[in-house]
């Protein structure tokens, strides 16, 4: 009996499972091959760019912990950066080194989300068992030095906020010599696991040259062998005096970038290792009267910083006119922040490179020819979260 | 590998048995998940929980009623009036915050001069109403009285 074909239009999303938050693709297929699809953003829109401009420089690090809610370290740091750029804000070295170790923090909690929801939906749920294991840990951690466990706001504009204690020192190095091991645990479940490398390998694949005209960044650049990591392209932090390696890919396909990204965080390992043994004691917070509060105890002991509290808290402070971007690598990619400032205590226009909305636009090309249940492979080895695309 | 090596170990699933074993290991490890509500979570002293004000030793609200909390909080959500007492000192008739647009981000802290607003470890803030999560003077100070003497947020 001859069939005919005809192609359908699919909705997929937002309220999928697999498309890691909210998500909509607009699918056409010819039985189950796509034949094109339109990624559609927004759901998640809060106009972040908008609310900076009446916010202080101050009061914008909490909303820069909303873009990847899963890296606020990250985002963080990025902000803090490229405002104290602007400022030509010198960052006391142990600040540098604590700044270092929440961004690699970030990164692994980051990429363990990662490759729970990555291997949950390949149909490897026992993966996410075991990271979100040691991703509690971390949030832990987090919340030892920091007062919370996700929405950190731990950088500060001139420093970070708290000084880490001995306890977390401790627990944090305790559990970066038992991580390790984890990792290879997790590569016991899925590294060779033949369901695993049929639904990942050869799919999605991007080439060397198409990764850079799309501008891919993060894991997914490196994926395709490309050798573009800000962490040592354009060092910042403490990043320039720690060695790691950058991991590559070799064919660019969804595998390759599952492996880089599980080495990146054995690469985060050494990172904090090395951190932890070379951080010098000393303040954790620029001692710039203009920028950062006075300390508590000066404060009812004399009147002019008293008044000068008074000042920074309600009208924060002011920056020079200009205009700043600054990129960082974050577990997406690279998150830039352009900044213009016209003298006021607010930006003028901040405007924000998401990393996952560049990377997003890459998917259509990816998914092209493949079967519909590839989608859900390729969505997964961008590695988006949807708080950063729509911001 | 071998081309037997590799024959033989399609055949026998060997990567799947890998991973059993590791299943089977994990199953005589120590439980790590909690069982919530009957067994809490203990969180470190400084934690960003509800809010507290603080009292001084001898009863009187450490509040000085300056405002600069509610100045430096990125959603505003702290409200503040004040009034002038017949001695001429200032009163405050509201102190109320919105824990519902409440980041917990710690600035209000950070930003009280006199250390009179302080976070605490409650951390079960769930209700079934909004009006049960406007927590007023009397909540914040009653949150207080609970913590005296022990470390919190900041402090
Ligand atoms: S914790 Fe942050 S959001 Fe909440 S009241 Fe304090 S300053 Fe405002
Ligand atoms: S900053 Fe402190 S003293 Fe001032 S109003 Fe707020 S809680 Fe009261």
């Amino acid at each position: 009996m001859a069939t005919t074909s005809k192609e359908i239009t699919v909705n997929m999303g937002p309220q999928h499972p697999s498309t890691h938050g909210v998500l909509r693709l607009i699918l056409e297929l010819d039985g189950e091959t796509v034949v094109s699809c339109a990624p559609h953003l927004g759901y998640l829109h809060r106009g972040s760019e908008k609310l900076a401009e009446n916010r202080t420089y101050q009061q914008i690090v909490p909303l820069t912990d909303r873009f990847d809610y899963l890296s606020c370290g990250n985002n963080n740091l990025a902000y803090a950066i490229a405002v104290e750029k602007l400022m030509g804000i010198e960052v006391p070295e142990r600040a540098d080194y604590l700044r270092t170790i929440v961004a690699e923090l970030s990164r692994i909690s980051s990429h363990l989300l990662w490759l729970a929801t990555h291997a949950a939906d390949i149909g490897a749920v026992t993966v996410l068992l075991y990271t979100l294991r040691e991703r509690e840990e971390i949030l832990e951690l987090f919340e030892l030095l920091t007062g919370a466990r996700l929405t950190v706001s731990y950088v500060n504009i001139g420093g970070v906020r708290r000084d880490a204690t001995p306890e977390f020192i401790a627990r944090c190095k305790d559990f970066m010599s038992r991580f390790p091991a984890k990792i290879d645990d997790y590569d016991t479940l899925i590294m060779e696991n033949r369901i695993f490398v049929g639904r990942t390998k050869g799919i999605g694949i991007i080439s060397y040259d198409e990764a850079i005209d799309w501008g891919l960044t993060g894991g997914s650049l490196r994926g395709s062998g490309v050798d573009y990591d800000l962490r040592k392209a354009a060092p910042y932090a403490a990043y320039d005096r720690v060695e790691f390696d950058v991991p590559l890919g070799k064919t660019g396909d969804v595998y390759d970038r599952y492996i880089i990204r599980v080495e990146e965080m054995r690469q985060s390992v050494r990172i904090i290792n090395q951190c932890f043994r070379d951080m010098p004691d000393g303040p954790v917070k620029a001692d710039i009267p203009t920028v950062s509060l006075p300390p508590k105890d000066r404060v009812m002991a004399d009147i002019e910083t008293l008044a000068h509290h008074f000042v920074l808290v309600s009208k924060g402070f002011t920056v020079a006119p200009g205009e700043v971007y600054v990129g960082c690598e974050v577990p997406k990619g690279e998150l830039g922040f352009y900044i213009v400032s016209d003298g006021s205590s607010s930006p003028l226009r901040m405007k924000v490179r998401s990393p996952s909305f560049v990377n997003l636009q890459c998917l259509p090309r990816m998914v092209k020819g493949h079967m519909i249940a590839d989608i859900v492979s390729c969505i997964g080895s961008i590695d988006i979260v949807l708080g950063e695309v729509d911001r | 590998m071998s081309g037997l090596e590799k024959f033989i170990k399609t055949i026998f699933f060997w990567e799947i048995l890998k991973g059993m074993k590791l299943t089977f290991k994990t199953m005589f490890d120590k439980p790590v998940t909690r069982l919530y509500p009957k067994e809490k979570p203990v969180v470190p002293p400084v934690s960003r929980g509800l809010h507290a004000l603080r009292r001084h030793p001898n009863g009187k609200e450490m509040c000085i009623a300056c405002g600069l909390c509610a100045a430096y909080c990125p959603t505003r959500c702290i409200n503040i009036r004040t009034s002038e007492n017949p001695d001429h000192s200032k009163a405050i008739d509201v102190y109320e915050i919105e824990i519902l647009k409440c980041l917990f981000c710690g600035y209000c802290v950070e930003a009280c001069p006199v250390r009179a607003l302080t976070m605490t470890q409650e951390y079960e803030l769930a209700s079934y109403t909004r009006e049960s999560l406007l927590y007023t003077k009397a909540m914040l100070l009653a949150n207080g009285d609970r913590y005296v003497g022990k470390e919190t947020h900041f402090d």
